[in-house]
């Protein structure tokens, strides 16, 4: 919550988090297909479309999210800088919403390189990744934190 | 006129929808790379509880008819096993079926057919669902069943009906950075309940409800109001029952007859909910009302709190139930062997009146990330119990009924895959 009030913070968190081992350093950026009419999206869009609220960005088009499954280190910093939330609280917060039918967590892929893959190939896809894996089939639509947008 | 769905039935009528939705999806294109997709998820709690007083049972909820007995260490209250089975041959078409076994209103676990669906989502904004539906009349009230994901072991109340077979529409729109959500549902009313030992029926019961809900950041507002007409008798009030000549035969019999009947009986349950989830922070205020002519109101009060440390998840809770306790005199005079009728009428009236509290203090331990270890332990007082079985009660008359107590403690452990 501390975090979420003071962009510094978030920042230096971000970086510690994401200097881990088994990721590089670099930061996460979401990323949409490059031939979609969207620049750029804000942190309430990313929540909405993550946590299944509402899965459409302002070109009208759907946003269907992508995401590396499981416990991956990129999923936990994902949620835990986005809203501060562990990945036992986002998993209980998807058996809520699936077992009553209401919506579909992200899909689920094994890397970040099939998160790309996905997005570049499918321009309804927006994903999450590290920035290094970046090519320009995808553009950067949001990075976190907000702060570290170029 | 009420239309009762069977499994079979439901199962028919999924397969068909599998067909018909491949059928459809023979020409998807771009952005259809991921489906068809089938997936089975499930989900599980291995719970046991355990009290030492006397002559009392606990339930975990009103669908039960068995409780847990003094002194004894229970498996079977908050035990259960979920099975799901959805298929999504395309983006705009979702089959689903859901089956749990827990403890039923007969004493087993004979596994419940608790959803059944077809969804259609032409829209982003809207979804269309028609077949076996959750009854979400409360927040968080379809996933009462889900252990894992609630912070308690057991939500703080759980109202019945819980299922419906019919249809919901949903309609979503993001405002000021929220999402504005609103749902109907109509259908008819599935499952039992049990009061005082006694089976009763809500199949066929007419269903109607209404839900706005607007969530934003880590808040979310929620407007809810149901409607619904019970189909069936009382048992107890069926043409010959005991319950039934007794009421006939005495003076105000009519008026005490209208307050006990449940034959074409409308029941509205408005509810207002406002929750916090953020960061480490849970927290949750529901106000419902439980009305119905004749009948006394409810009013229904409930309030979770917890904070994640690490792992660690510390809760507390509070939930109250309070009706007025008016009572209608039989219209003979107590003596002359007539105070045993007199105290039957009056405890029978008690069947609706609900007068309980429930303060909760618990740990959550999330020792993996799709399974989590919970520690609760519940106060609960009552006058006019709901969860608890106390034939003791039925010894004195109703309107003499003292306020009791007695402390529960709950160890679960939930888990979804």
């Amino acid at each position: 919550m501390l975090a979420n009030s003071y962009p510094f913070l978030r920042c230096f968190l971000l970086a510690v988090l994401i200097c881990q081992p088994g990721l590089a350093c670099a930061e996460l950026v979401v990323i949409v297909n490059a031939d979609r009419n969207v620049e750029r999206i804000s942190r309430e869009e990313v929540v909405n479309i993550f946590m299944g609220r509402y899965r459409k960005l302002a070109d009208g088009n759907a946003a269907l999210p992508l995401e590396v499954k499981g416990n991956a280190p990129e999923r936990r910093y994902f949620y835990g800088i986005l809203l501060n939330k562990s990945l036992a609280e986002i998993n209980a917060y998807w058996a809520r919403l699936v077992f009553s039918g209401k919506t579909s967590p992200p899909v689920s892929v094994v890397s970040g390189g099939e998160v790309l893959e996905g997005v570049a190939g499918d321009p309804a896809m927006i994903g999450y990744l590290d920035s290094s894996l970046l090519d320009g089939r995808v553009k950067v639509v949001y990075a976190l934190p907000e702060a570290g947008l170029p | 006129m009420p239309i009762s769905f069977s499994i079979d039935k439901l199962a028919r009528f999924a397969l068909g929808g599998v067909l018909v939705v491949y059928a459809l999806s023979a020409g998807a294109k771009v952005g259809d790379t991921l489906w068809p997709e089938v997936r089975i998820r499930g989900f599980g709690t291995l719970g046991a509880n355990y009290h030492h007083d006397d002559g009392v049972r606990f339930r975990r909820d009103i669908s039960q008819a068995g409780g847990a007995e003094s002194g004894r260490i229970s498996l079977v209250q908050d035990s259960m096993l979920g099975l799901q089975l959805n298929v999504s041959p395309h983006r705009q078409w979702e089959i689903s079926a859901q089956a749990v076994s827990r403890l039923t209103s007969e004493d087993n676990f004979d596994p419940q057919l608790t959803w059944g669906y077809i969804k259609y989502k032409p829209l982003e904004e809207a979804a269309l669902r028609f077949g076996r539906l959750g009854v979400e009349s409360y927040l968080q009230g379809d996933s009462a069943e889900i252990g894992y994901a609630n912070l308690r072991i057991r939500q703080p109340i759980i109202f019945y009906p819980r299922t419906h077979d019919g249809m919901d529409a949903e309609w979503s729109q993001p405002l000021a950075g929220g999402t504005l959500r609103f749902k109907g549902s109509a259908g008819w009313t599935q499952g039992e309940s049990v009061n005082s030992g006694v089976i009763y029926d809500t199949g066929g019961s007419e269903l109607l409800g209404a839900v706005a809900e607007y969530a934003h950041s880590g808040w979310t507002a929620r407007l809810a109001y149901y409607h619904l007409l019970l189909h069936d008798e009382l048992n107890d009030l069926k043409p010959g029952a005991r319950l039934a000549q007794l009421v006939a035969g005495l003076p105000n019999g009519a008026a005490i007859h209208e307050t006990l009947t449940l034959k074409n009986r409308s029941i509205d349950f408005p509810s207002f909910a406002l929750a916090y989830d953020a960061g480490p922070l849970q927290a949750q205020a529901s106000y419902s009302i439980y009305s119905s002519p004749h009948w006394s109101m409810r009013h229904l009060f409930y309030a979770t709190l917890g904070y994640r440390v690490g792992d660690f998840t510390p809760y507390l809770s509070y939930a109250t139930q309070r009706t007025d306790r008016k009572f209608i005199a039989t219209g003979i005079p107590n003596g002359a062997g007539l105070d045993s009728l007199n105290q039957a009428a009056t405890n029978a009236q008690t069947a609706f009146m609900v007068n309980q509290s429930d303060f909760g203090l618990g740990l959550r331990y999330d020792f993996a990330d799709n399974m989590a270890l919970k520690f609760q332990a519940d106060h609960i007082r009552y006058q006019d119990p709901e969860s608890i079985v106390d034939a003791s009660l039925l010894s004195q008359s109703a309107e003499n009924r003292s306020t009791r107590s007695l402390t529960v403690f709950s160890v679960a452990l939930d888990f979804v895959f």
